[in-house]
């Protein structure tokens, strides 16, 4: 990683495509939940690495360069959510986050749409945790500086989004 | 942190796959990314071409010197020439009043003056013919 730090800051194409198979889609899966739509999180995916190349010097020295873009994709979703800020923010359909929304398989597509549910009853900052941990591949010392939060914080959020998950599989399961 | 949870994550989390970033996006991005450093790359050219900040601090410097120099040669020059015309202006207005006196006695004065100088000028050239003259003889200093 250190040397992808060092190829980014020299300001190699090369280095931002490879950067961009590395994370690309965990960005982007992330920005459709925080945004509530592709395109918003296609432009804002853009804009990320837009801004990892104005401040590509600082690159050198990011220990984690996922975690990097993921706090900076999660700057430009803030900016663009507090733009619309008079516009009730969207929420993402199932079919937007899962490929399993999607599936031919009827229950496949069921069980998608129940965890988008499951997902939507978590509080924000508790969804945020398990966005980046379970999707992102982040580890909590990760999200802890994504999300500029204190790492015991983090892992409170997280123990409780997971309780909360738990316990609604299991009543539906029940049900 | 409690890093033994981290794979502590409900199975039906880990059942669904996440949806990717569409094919079309990836050379979309590295294109812009390929743009703003090909940007970049012409406004460091473009700042490198210019002079050091050194160079250019000595060129004001230098300059800067000139203009002083030249300023103060002005300054200088000035109230010397006007000391010369302000000198000419009395010379001939004492002149004037003179030759306006009835008596002549300024106008003489300042004529006798005129001829001390026309003498002394006189005297010096006799002095110079007498050094000349006293080299063509053939005559010595007695003792």
């Amino acid at each position: 990683m250190g040397d992808l730090g060092k190829r980014l800051a020299r300001g190699e194409v090369a280095a931002f495509a490879e950067l961009y198979d590395l994370c690309a889609d965990r960005l982007h899966h992330y920005l459709v939940y925080q945004l509530g739509s592709r395109d918003d999180a296609d432009e804002v995916l853009q804009e990320t690495f837009l801004r990892l190349v104005r401040g590509r010097e600082k690159l050198a020295g990011v220990e984690s360069m996922t975690g990097y873009s993921f706090m900076i994709a999660r700057n430009e979703a803030l900016r663009r959510l507090a733009a619309r800020s008079n516009e009730s923010r969207r929420r993402a359909e199932a079919a937007e986050l899962f490929l399993e929304a999607t599936h031919d398989d009827h229950e496949v597509r069921e069980a998608a749409e129940e965890l988008t549910m499951a997902l939507a009853r978590l509080r924000p900052e508790q969804r945020e945790v398990v966005e980046l941990k379970c999707y992102g591949g982040l580890t909590l010392a990760e999200i802890a500086d994504v999300t500029a939060a204190p790492p015991g914080t983090v892992a409170t959020r997280y123990r409780t989004a997971i309780g909360i998950l738990r316990d609604w599989f299991s009543r539906t399961c029940h049900d | 942190m409690t890093d033994d949870m981290t794979d502590e994550w409900p199975d039906e989390l880990a059942r669904l796959s996440p949806q990717k970033a569409p094919a079309e996006l990836r050379p979309r991005v590295l294109a812009a990314v390929s743009e703003a450093l090909s940007a970049a790359a012409n406004t460091t050219a473009t700042r490198k071409r210019r002079k050091p900040r050194w160079e250019r601090a000595l060129e004001l410097a230098t300059a800067a010197s000139l203009l002083i120099g030249i300023g103060m040669n002005l300054w200088q020059a000035r109230p010397d020439a006007t000391w010369r015309e302000q000198a000419v202006r009395r010379a001939l207005e004492a002149k004037a009043i003179a030759a306006k006196q009835p008596d002549g006695s300024a106008a003489r004065a300042i004529a006798h003056a005129d001829a001390a100088k026309a003498d002394a000028r006189t005297s010096w050239e006799r002095y110079h013919q007498l050094l000349r003259d006293l080299a063509a003889t053939t005559a010595t200093f007695k003792l």
